[in-house]
This record gives structure tokens, C-alpha cells and sequence, in this order.
């Protein structure tokens, strides 16, 4: 490119210049419909529901037993804030909101620290009950399914932004595509102890946001 | 009732995700200028016309996430930015940033960036570094007190604000990848 070809340029630019639909909300939240559709689909059918929810379902005595709800509503929270955090930073003047990135820090904070009560109270063996009975199973469903989320945000939404740090933004779709995995997971798996929360579910969650703001880099160059 | 640069830019930006050809053709023909300047003030380099260029064609094919509900310079400026930063990072160039670019009434409808922007680009470099020596930068830099006033104000010596500076400096220098020391401006 060169100096005297900028107005050529802008003549070119300008001679072609469809309609375009502004980047709106509407593909981001399908996006999240249809993941934890597919994710709800799958951990179901391949899995099955967790005993205490079964039952509850079953008898219709939903609303009983809310405690059976509690991971599953703190990984809902989760989600939620990283997809609010993507939609945040879809743009080029967009930047991440600091209330919902400190709530985002103060989870991992709060699961951490009761991980460490936890080992505090009990011992570290009693603490890590159940990380060797499908743990590995557990940790690879949901990485594997927050990357296939993140896969169809591609496709459905997350192609069509222009982030301002693409790194950050690929770190945090991975996020929240990893998340909702984790929400469908967690209508299977009956492990509650916060070190199991920590290391197999909030971890894959981590290492997914790892490999996003990798792929990122390159994803959501633009 | 005539509209200000920005309001207009932000009119024709609309027309143009709609479709106008004529609204968007003077709105490049508008951006060019304000895009050379942009570009001229950080980059000590005879680049400034490609990179003017680069982001047109920016404009062109990211048009669609242009909100316009919202203001439009925030949104160039931001566009300006990562065409920026993407060329400092492929060709190693020194990116100039004025630290007491704070204090300038830098209006919107001039050819700089919008003074939000930079306020804000200067608080996450500054946030970047430990409160003690984002403080004594702040002082000297952006408030342009002198090495002394601010040995006064912070309790330590000049010999130590000056290293702190000289410090703090270079460790902002190293976060925004600027590989080479072309600029010791203490």
C-alpha cells in the first residue's frame, strides 16, 4: 500500500458497502443455548442424571432438596459472568467490566479457600475422597466439551467480533464455553467436596482458558 | 442545526452499515486525515500511510461491530489502536505515548484521541505497576511536578525518585513489547 493509492482505496471501500447487521446479542446467547443444550444432551444420554436430582424429578418433588442445585447454580453464576465478560470485550473499544471480573475472582477465590478448609478440617486424604473414582473421565468431558462449545461459538457468533485483545477474549470465550460444559456436567456428578469442585471442575475450566487465549491469538486475529 | 465531527462520523457510520455509499465514502475520506494524525503523533516511522490504509480497510470489514447506539470515537480510536499495536508488534517500531497526554483538553472532534481513551490507556499501564512507583510516575509524568515536589510529597529522595522513574519506565516499556530504547525522556 502506498500514499497515493488511499483514495483509490477509499473509492474501492466505498463501492462496496452492503448492509450490514450490527454485532448484536442474539448469536452470543444462542450460542449459549444451544451449548448447554447439546452439553445437557449429552452428559443425560451418555451419563445419566445425578441420583438425588433423578429422584426429585421423578416423585416431582423438585423443589425439596434446593442443596442438590447449589454446584450446579454456582457453576450457572459462573458461566454467566464469563459470557457477559465476552460479550464485553466483542468489540474494539470494549473492556472487561471490573465488577463482574472481581465477582469471577472472588468464585475461585471462595472454592479455593474452602478447598482449604476443608483440608484444614479434615485431612488432605479425606479432603480428595473421589479425585481417583472417574475423575479423569470427569476433568476430560468437560475440557473436551468447552472446546467443542467453543468450536460452535466460533461458528455461530464469536467469528463475527473484533476484539481489542484477541489473547483475552479467546481466554475468556474458552472460558465460558468450558463453564457451560460444566453446568451440563454437573446434573450427573454426585461429588460435591469443594478440592473435587477445585481440581476437576474449575481446573479444566482454567486450562481451557489457557489453550483459548493461545488460539486466540491467531482465532480472533482480525 | 450543524452536527459536531463526531456526531456527524457517528451519523454516517449508521448510513453506512445501512448501506449508503455516499455517507460512507465521506466518511473515509474524513478518517484519513484523523488516521494519519493519530498515527504520525506515536509512530516515529514513514509507515503512517500504510498503516492509515491497514485500518481503512479495518473500517471496511469490522464496520458491522461499530454499535450505533454508542459513540463513534471510542470506537475508531480503538480500531486506530489495535492496527497500531499490531504493527509495533510485526516491525518492532517504537510506539511514542505521551504519559502528560492526561492533561491535554484533547477534544473529540480534534484529530486526537479522545481524552476517555487515553485516560484510560494511561490507568491500566500505570495499574500495571506497584502503587508506590505508579504513584511517583503519576506525580512526575502526568502531573509534571518536579523531581524535587515530588521527593517532598512521596518522603523519598530525589536520587530515589529519579530511580523509581527511570525504574518504572522501563518495566512499562518492556509490558507494551517495545524492544528498543529510544526514548529516555526523564
Amino acid at each position: 500500500m502506498s500514499n497515493k493509492n488511499t483514495p483509490d482505496l477509499i473509492e474501492t471501500l466505498s463501492q462496496s458497502v452492503p448492509p450490514v447487521a450490527p454485532l448484536g446479542r442474539r448469536g452470543l446467547w444462542l450460542w449459549v443455548g444451544l451449548s448447554l443444550l447439546a452439553g445437557i444432551t449429552y452428559v443425560l444420554t451418555a451419563y445419566g442424571a445425578r441420583p438425588e436430582m433423578r429422584l426429585l424429578f421423578s416423585e416431582g418433588r423438585v423443589a425439596d432438596n434446593l442443596s442438590a442445585y447449589a454446584k450446579t447454580g454456582f457453576f450457572i453464576a459462573l458461566a454467566a459472568l464469563a459470557v457477559w465478560q465476552v460479550q464485553a470485550t466483542a468489540r474494539p473499544e470494549g473492556a472487561l467490566n471490573r465488577v463482574q471480573t472481581g465477582l469471577l475472582g472472588l468464585a475461585v477465590i471462595a472454592l479455593t479457600t474452602l478447598t482449604g478448609v476443608d483440608i484444614a478440617l479434615s485431612s488432605l486424604p479425606a479432603a480428595m475422597t473421589g479425585l481417583s473414582d472417574g475423575a479423569g473421565m470427569c476433568f476430560l468431558t468437560i475440557l473436551i466439551g468447552g472446546m467443542a462449545g467453543l468450536g460452535g461459538g466460533w461458528a455461530l457468533w464469536l467469528r463475527h467480533t473484533a476484539p481489542g485483545n484477541p489473547a483475552l477474549f479467546g481466554a475468556l470465550s474458552a472460558f465460558a464455553a468450558s463453564a457451560l460444559m460444566t453446568v451440563a456436567y454437573t446434573l450427573h456428578c454426585d461429588h460435591d467436596a469443594p478440592a473435587y469442585l477445585l481440581l476437576i471442575y474449575l481446573a479444566p475450566n482454567l486450562v481451557a482458558a489457557l489453550i483459548g487465549s493461545a488460539v486466540g491469538r491467531w482465532l480472533f486475529r482480525w | 442545526m450543524s452536527l459536531s465531527q463526531p456526531d456527524l462520523w457517528q451519523q454516517q457510520m449508521h448510513a453506512a452499515q445501512r448501506g449508503d455509499a455516499e455517507a460512507y465514502r465521506a466518511l473515509l475520506t474524513a478518517l484519513r486525515p484523523w488516521l494519519s494524525a493519530y498515527f504520525r503523533r506515536r509512530l516515529q516511522s514513514p509507515d503512517t500511510e500504510d498503516l492509515t490504509q491497514i485500518t481503512l480497510v479495518a473500517v471496511h470489514e469490522k464496520r458491522h461491530t461499530y454499535d450505533p447506539t454508542a459513540p463513534f470515537m471510542p470506537w475508531i480510536a480503538a480500531v486506530a489502536r489495535h492496527k497500531l499495536i499490531d504493527h509495533v508488534r510485526k516491525y518492532g517500531r517504537y510506539v511514542h505515548v505521551e504519559l502528560n497526554e492526561l492533561n491535554e483538553p484533547v477534544d473529540e472532534a480534534s484529530l486526537g484521541l479522545p481524552a476517555t481513551i487515553a485516560r484510560r490507556d494511561v490507568q491500566v499501564l500505570l495499574s500495571q505497576l506497584p502503587v508506590d512507583q505508579a504513584r511517583v510516575i503519576r506525580l512526575h509524568k502526568v502531573e509534571e511536578l518536579s523531581l524535587e515536589d515530588v521527593s517532598r510529597l512521596t518522603g523519598k529522595s530525589v536520587a530515589a525518585v529519579k530511580v523509581i522513574v527511570h525504574r518504572g519506565l522501563k518495566k512499562l516499556r518492556d509490558s507494551v513489547g517495545v524492544p528498543r530504547k529510544v526514548y529516555e525522556d526523564e
